[in-house]
């Protein structure tokens, strides 16, 4: 069969544009892993130092560590509480968002804010805030006395991870509702004006309209998402280090502690490989599920014969 | 039936507004500390200052490396949008837009970056970069940067990507315009507001990224504002809040700066459907 | 200027043949309509023209040379696309000039032919515009411009004018009638509207199910369609069909149909006993105050200098095409007579057109 038409003949170009960002990712991504997993296999605590190969033994010690045991506990709770809580909260604002209303586009422009400034402003704004002597939110609430002692936002460990996950959420929903917005442009407005006539509801517009076309980027962000919040370390370790106590402390924030406060790289590195393994079956599960979603819409080529 | 509606938008306004204020008003509140005496921020509850001050600002601005700092994060955010859009470019036109075998699967592959725990393996990254010689240097943290915010810009080039008909690359073909002409003259103009929102999100990527920075910039006169913030801020016993303010202003106030200017585009560069 | 063949020409999708077995072959400087309702293959038999879709099997020459393996650019044809695929970015001056200037074309010679096609299209005073600032018409000549201006070997359209309305249509058509015929490139166009086809083609080549049906003139298929397929695509108000059995009576050949039965003259030797498919056009249909065949007036639709009537005629509904000064209500009941020389018979079968020798 003759493969020579204008279609095929791009292979050869789409492969060449495409490598660079493939060997970037590669470098970045792929190498250091790794390597990492040859760290994991020794004995070697800091940087530069000596070391020898010791096998598995760090992967034994890390599944025997009841400190490490409860931090993959707390990670878990965090991607659910931020990946899903996130998602779902950015939806529900986009869609708000979307109809016309007065200040729209003021709305539009600067609700972007609180993801494009450094965490370390995001850490001070909300450390401040959150102060129990001059924190803007404890005097409010005492001012307005529904509180009787200042609330400890970030020193209780019963609600540390709660105002952690209020603030990483503060930083992260913003951005995805802007993604939610531009998918939602996408729609075509005919197929709103279709249902209108037809008299389907505001909710039944939502489940034949909106949902649909906003799926492959629900399915994108529910993938992207959860391993952004998995990997979160900045906004906690500025803001907590993991205390009080254990109460925030998460994989990554225990493993970069035990790298670089507990010298010991080795067994850190192994305890991301652990982690990195999980993050793994969890998105394969996820893209096999979604598989559909996934796919790269190539039919505007595909067209047949009009 | 009127009463309901305008019922309806009054609370659907209520939360908006409410929303906003929660998002924004923080920049407001940290805006006014910063001109507060740092005693009076830890003394005095109210909300309305006694005394203003440029105390804070003139520690900033004259005390401490911020200016050095604000060049080097510019330095660093220029190298990744440099480097990123060209990959991003080109990377969402192969899978976007060309034919091959596998692309699927590509796309997939460099969605999945974002499972690597960063935080966890600048170790490896650390050894392999000083390898290339890349420790302590710009470029070595904006390849990073760069790394990170491909694949997503990627993805976020393709709703204007596949918003172009695919009859502009045909009618090119037809008449003889070869596909690299055809990618610089015509695809890359026609998405360019996609172009500027993807500049955009890699400009912020840099600007926000404190983990990179802090491992492999060793050199204090190399630091970004992210690792200077932090060391002024959580370096001391006590913090100083009003100096801590001042700091923040000062690292928000460019972001501030860049949407005032090109903010509306984001939007406009991520949806589909610009050209009818 | 070239001639194009096309010779056994497939397309498959996978397991779904979308072109077979298109022979076509068309003359220098002809216009040739591939014409067929949607899905039939005749945009994509144009797309391997330009080199747009790779080829299944087959061969196609444009003048002397084989291009089944040539790159879109390299086959000399230019193509016109139903969205007119304009660069937005681009003055209408440089849309039109942009193929020249990508093929080396100097600058001088660019603007004196961007300046020459201007005029000829009455675009003068858009050039600086973009396409965004044109009504439809003018964006649908810019489109054209741009293929006018490489003068091509073939000019490639797909359904150039569709996106026009009812009135700027008809008057482009006539205004492509008269570039093409001047220019006389070979134009092969494709359509699904068979009004357009035509007026503009100098040949037809209907297609249904991916296979050239008939190719011929337009007063050929029009009075001879080669199959029943065609006499229904082809024609507007569309033609009746009855089906039918031949029998013998006195002499005299009688097609038997559920509604009625008719004599069949003479030149039509059919065997007694066969099963054929009746066709006959409104219009070939007289109003007589006495005669055989009769029914009753359904709707009666005012086309403007004509009426078209809908008769249920036993079990079977007939439109004929009246004088619009008829006074004919709905419920009325009408005779009729059908102009035998005008009636197209068909195999029952495989719905071919029956062919009589003519008796000299």
């Amino acid at each position: 069969m003759n493969k020579q038409d204008f279609r095929s003949r791009d292979a050869r170009l789409g492969f060449l544009l495409v490598l660079p960002a493939v060997i970037l990712v590669i470098l970045v991504v792929i190498l250091p892993i790794i390597s990492g997993i040859q760290i994991s296999f020794t004995s070697q605590r800091v940087v530069g130092s000596e070391y020898e190969f010791i096998g598995p033994k760090n992967y034994f010690e890390l599944f025997g560590d009841k400190q490490f045991i409860a931090s993959l506990g707390k990670s878990a709770i965090w991607v659910l509480a931020n990946g899903f809580f996130q998602t779902l909260a950015a939806l529900l604002i986009a869609l708000l968002l979307n109809q016309p209303f007065r200040g729209q586009n003021f709305v539009r422009t600067w609700i972007i804010l609180p993801w494009a400034v450094p965490a370390a402003v995001t850490a001070i704004l909300w450390r401040w805030m959150f102060d129990a002597s001059a924190g803007i939110v404890n005097t409010t609430m005492k001012g307005m006395d529904l509180v009787q002692k200042p609330v400890l936002f970030l020193a209780n460990p019963d609600i540390a991870g709660a105002s952690l996950t209020f603030v990483n959420s503060w930083r992260y929903i913003p951005f995805l509702t802007i993604i939610f917005l531009a998918s939602l442009a996408s729609v075509p407005e005919e197929e709103y004006e279709a249902a209108q006539v037809d008299g389907a509801n505001a909710w039944l517009q939502f489940k034949t309209i909106t949902f649909p076309n906003l799926l492959p980027t629900l399915t994108v962000l529910g993938l992207v998402g959860t391993l952004w919040a998995s990997n979160v370390f900045d906004i906690i370790w500025m803001m907590t280090r993991g205390g009080p106590g254990d109460a925030t402390t998460t994989v990554p924030v225990l493993m970069y502690d035990m790298a670089f406060y507990g010298y010991n790289i080795s067994k850190a590195t192994a305890g991301a490989i652990i982690f990195l393994f999980l993050l793994i079956i969890f998105a394969f599960v996820f893209i096999f599920a979604n598989r559909k979603q996934f796919v790269v819409a190539s039919e505007t080529f595909q067209d047949l014969s009009k | 039936m009127k009463l309901q509606i305008s019922i309806f938008s009054l609370l659907r306004a209520f939360v908006i507004v409410l929303i906003m204020f929660i998002l924004l008003a923080p920049f407001l509140w940290i805006l006014l500390a910063s001109f507060r005496p740092n005693m009076e921020l830890v003394r005095n509850q109210s909300l309305i200052p006694n005394t203003l001050t440029i105390e804070n600002y003139v520690s900033l601005f004259v005390k401490s490396g911020y200016w050095q700092w604000i060049i080097n994060s510019f330095i660093v955010a220029t190298y990744t949008v440099l480097i990123s859009l060209p990959l991003i470019v080109a990377g969402a036109y192969s899978v976007y837009r060309t034919h091959y075998w596998g692309r699927n699967a590509l796309s997939l592959f460099l969605l999945s970056v974002y499972i690597f725990p960063t935080a966890l393996l600048v170790i490896p990254i650390f050894r392999i970069f000083n390898g290339l010689s890349l420790v302590d240097s710009h470029l070595g943290c904006a390849l990073l940067n760069t790394a990170f915010a491909v694949p997503f810009g990627i993805w976020l080039l393709q709703a204007f990507l596949k918003s172009l008909p695919p009859e502009l690359e045909e009618a090119a073909a037809v008449d003889g315009v070869g596909r690299m002409r055809t990618l610089f003259q015509i695809i890359i103009p026609q998405a360019a507001p996609g172009i500027i929102a993807i500049a955009m999100f890699a400009f912020i990527v840099s600007w926000t990224e404190y983990l990179f920075a802090m491992t492999l910039l060793l050199s204090n006169d190399l630091h970004t504002l992210p690792i200077g913030l932090t060391g002024i801020v959580f370096g001391q016993y006590r913090v100083n809040w009003g100096f801590a303010a001042a700091g923040a202003v000062g690292s928000a106030v460019p972001v501030f700066f860049l949407f005032l200017i090109v903010g509306r585009w984001f939007i406009r560069g991520i949806s589909a459907g610009a050209i009818k | 200027m070239a001639s194009v063949t096309l010779k056994n020409l497939h397309k498959k999708f996978g397991h779904t043949t979308v072109v077979n077995n298109v022979n076509v072959e068309i003359a220098d400087g002809e216009f040739l309509v591939f014409v067929g309702p949607s899905g039939c293959g005749k945009t994509t038999t144009l797309r391997m023209v330009a080199g747009l879709e790779s080829i299944s099997d087959g061969e196609i020459h444009i003048g002397n040379s084989l291009v089944n393996d040539l790159p879109p650019g390299d086959r000399d044809v230019a193509m016109v696309f139903q969205n007119y695929a304009l660069y937005s970015h681009m003055t209408v001056s440089r849309n039109l000039g942009f193929a020249l200037q990508a093929r080396g074309v100097v600058d001088r010679e660019i603007l004196h032919r961007v300046q020459r096609v201007a005029k000829m299209l009455d675009l003068e005073e858009m050039l600086e515009r973009k396409p965004k600032q044109l009504s439809g018409g003018q964006r649908q000549r810019v489109a054209l411009g741009r293929a006018v201006i490489r003068n091509p070997k073939v000019f490639l359209m797909d359904e150039p004018l569709s996106n026009l309305d009812a009135l700027l249509r008809l008057q482009t058509r006539k205004e492509l009638i008269e570039l093409t015929s001047d220019l006389k490139n070979t134009v092969i166009y494709v359509t699904h509207d068979q009004v357009e086809a035509m007026t503009m083609g100098h040949r037809l080549a209907v297609m249904n199910k991916g296979e050239v049906v008939q190719l011929d003139t337009p007063e050929k298929v029009f009075n001879e369609p080669a199959n029943r397929f065609v006499a229904e695509f082809i024609g507007s108000p569309p033609m009746n069909f009855l089906e039918g059995q031949v029998s013998e009576k006195s002499q005299k050949k009688i097609l038997k149909t559920d509604s009625f039965d008719l004599v069949l003259s003479e030149s039509m030797n059919l065997i007694s006993g066969s099963s054929v498919i009746m066709g006959f056009r409104p219009h070939d249909v007289k109003l007589v105050s006495e005669g055989s065949l009769g029914g009753r007036v359904t709707v009666v639709e005012t086309l403007g200098a004509e009426k078209l009537i809908y008769l249920q005629v036993g079990k079977n509904s007939l439109s004929i095409l009246v004088p619009a000064t008829e006074k004919i209500r709905s419920g009325d009941h009408l005779q009729f007579e059908i102009n035998k020389d005008y009636l197209h018979l068909f195999n029952r079968d495989d719905e071919k057109r029956i062919i009589f020798s003519e008796p000299n």
